[in-house]
């Protein structure tokens, strides 16, 4: 019997083996190969099919699934699977620019409001709360309605959504650390705002932040896919996610694998990145108690 | 009388945010190139047309300042007045309102469906006893919250109109189509309110005081439900304003897969056509419910839970 034993045992394997032990879930680790699978595609599409996604074939239109076309063929003879794995690309770039935007632009109005308190924080919330009030599709598309369609407006559109929850934690966040005695310390040593904000606030505020932006991808794939699917994206035929299952509804009772496999992916990659944004929170828990 | 200014304290919040929506989206569509002059404009080439174009401006006070079109436009909206559709030439409160019931029906079952569903899940994963079955109901609300509503849409639609042939696939109006239609939101709802609850029912089932009661030889069936549920059904309510916002959006998807008629698919053709006074009166009615929901919520949190201070 060592000593160890009779410490609280998590608190050993949150540091020492984390990623090992993560890796025996066997759903987190099914969760993170997708998502790899997923970078892949939209990195370099041509490693996972050889097919063209633009390319007309007259001799296959609309055929099933079967060893040649995974996921069959539309009706110019597509082949739907390559044009999953090249729409990866405009719809990952949408939902990361989505999160993105909700990150930078809430972190910002979150820290100030936090930072300088008083009217302002009032004023700042106030709005953010208005932002909250109204739902995230209906804003979504009130503003392609200034921007249009594309992949950008989309990513735009969404990403706007999610400035409000954003700013909300960030200054929970912000709010909690200034209180800290290093934070007080370090004004006493004369240190000015920005030298604390930087050196303190950030870097310990940011962590649970950026927790709830890795969760915000999912909800991003899954706005950006729906207004993709309600024909706000990029036009055809440039292949998107969304749209590709809008495609396929033309042909629903007869040829339903054309929009529900990729809808299958959609639902994929939204529940991975759920599950990895997930169990990252819990194992920041973990480690933080 | 605390109570009487907490709540004409939130009511005057709720006005706040309902005018900050309304403001905000004016000025954002007013960014948009082409005025609903250009869109009621008929007929006429060249000179005859920017005459026309024009004439109509004027008729429709669009020269004016920014700032003058502004107050007349809130004060319009004030009467329920939110200018012309520029699509159907037509007052956009008319359009509007003419798919309204449509949509509130659909919503207003999807919620229903949504609240019981979620409630007797998220109880279920604490009743049930069979490990295999609560790790089933612990697994699957996660899994509705991440399909998206298209696919949940898509699929209904291939089971219940072109296998079992039991509604019609477009635009279906009996009520049969009215409750499978509204399935595709009141999945994602109910999913998540049985997310909600079971992690609350969770954690209260765990605090001291439900020990406390167990010794005082209650059992765990009836702690659960004279005192847990009723503790965690708080914060259920409290994300309950989000709850119809998601269903109200939801229902933008499943109204154009399902072709039935309502406010969702007005939205989405007049964002295609540019159709600003259509986009403008959807936000302001989208956020005025929101309002309305939580304003009731925030009323009835401190009867419910008498340990709120109201302030």
């Amino acid at each position: 019997m060592t000593i160890t034993s009779f410490l609280p045992r998590t608190a050993f394997a949150a540091r020492g083996g984390a990623r090992r032990r993560l890796m025996r879930q066997p759903t987190f680790a099914l969760a993170a190969a997708w998502l790899a699978l997923v970078l892949v595609a939209a990195a370099a599409p041509g490693l996972l099919t050889r097919y063209d996604p633009y390319a007309i074939d007259e001799d296959h239109v609309l055929a099933p699934m079967s060893a040649a076309h995974w996921f069959g063929t539309d009706q110019f003879g597509r082949d739907t699977y390559a044009r999953v794995v090249y729409g990866t690309v405009e719809s990952l770039k949408a939902a990361v620019l989505a999160v993105l935007i909700g990150l930078v632009v809430g972190s910002l109005i979150g820290l100030l409001s936090g930072f300088v308190a008083g009217k302002v924080d009032t004023a700042v919330m106030r709005l953010v709360d208005t932002m909250l009030a109204i739902p995230a599709l209906i804003l979504s598309l009130a503003i392609l309605t200034t921007l249009g369609p594309g992949t950008i407006s989309i990513g735009i559109a969404i990403g706007v959504n999610s400035i409000a929850s954003i700013a909300r934690l960030m200054r929970s966040e912000v709010l909690s650390v200034k209180e800290r005695a290093y934070v007080e310390a370090s004004r006493f040593f004369g240190h000015g705002m920005w030298y604390r904000l930087g050196r303190h606030v950030i870097p310990n505020a940011s962590g649970s932040v950026l927790t709830a932006a890795i969760l915000d991808i999912g909800t991003a794939i899954l706005g950006v896919a729906s207004l993709s699917f309600l024909g706000l994206g990029a036009p055809p035929p440039t292949p998107e996610w969304g749209s590709l299952v809008a495609e396929g509804r033309g042909f629903f009772p007869t040829q339903w694998w054309m929009s529900i496999l990729p809808g299958a992916v959609i639902a994929v990659s939204v529940l991975s990145v759920y599950k990895v944004a997930r169990v990252l929170r819990n194992s920041r828990s973990a480690n933080i108690a | 009388m605390g109570y009487l200014k907490y709540i004409s304290r939130r009511l005057v919040y709720g006005i706040l945010v309902l005018f900050l929506t309304f403001t905000g989206s004016f000025f954002l569509l007013f960014i948009v190139p082409g005025d609903a002059a250009g869109a009621l404009t008929t007929g006429g080439e060249g000179a005859n047309l920017a005459a026309a174009l024009q004439e109509q401006r004027e008729v429709l006070g669009l020269d004016r300042p920014i700032q003058t079109q502004y107050f007349d436009a809130l004060w319009s909206a004030l009467h329920g007045d939110f200018g012309i559709s520029f699509r159907e030439k037509v007052p956009a409160s008319t359009v509007y309102f003419e798919a309204f019931g449509d949509t509130l029906r659909l919503a207003s079952v999807g919620l229903l469906l949504a609240i019981v569903v979620g409630l007797a899940v998220g109880l279920l994963t604490q009743v049930v006893h069979l490990a295999w079955l609560r790790e089933l109901l612990l697994a699957v609300p996660p899994l509705f919250v991440s399909l998206p509503i298209f696919l949940t849409a898509l699929l209904l639609l291939q089971l219940f109109a072109f296998k079992l042939g039991l509604i019609e696939p477009f635009g279906d109006e009996s009520l049969a189509g009215l409750v499978i239609a509204s399935l595709c939101i009141a999945f994602p709802g109910g999913a998540n309110i049985a997310q909600l609850l079971a992690v609350n029912l969770e954690r209260t089932m765990r605090s001291p005081y439900v020990e406390t009661l167990s010794n005082w030889g209650l059992t765990r069936r009836e702690i659960l439900y004279r005192h847990g549920l009723k503790n965690a059904v708080l914060p259920v309510l409290t994300s309950f304003g989000t709850t119809v916002g998601n269903i109200f959006a939801g229902t933008v998807i499943t109204e154009t897969v399902f072709s039935r008629n309502g406010v969702g698919r007005i939205i989405v053709d007049a964002v295609n056509a540019k159709d600003i006074p259509v986009v403008l009166i959807s936000v302001t009615i989208s956020a005025a419910i929101f309002v309305v929901v939580n304003l009731l919520v925030d009323a009835l949190y401190p009867i419910i839970d008498k340990r709120i201070q109201v302030a």
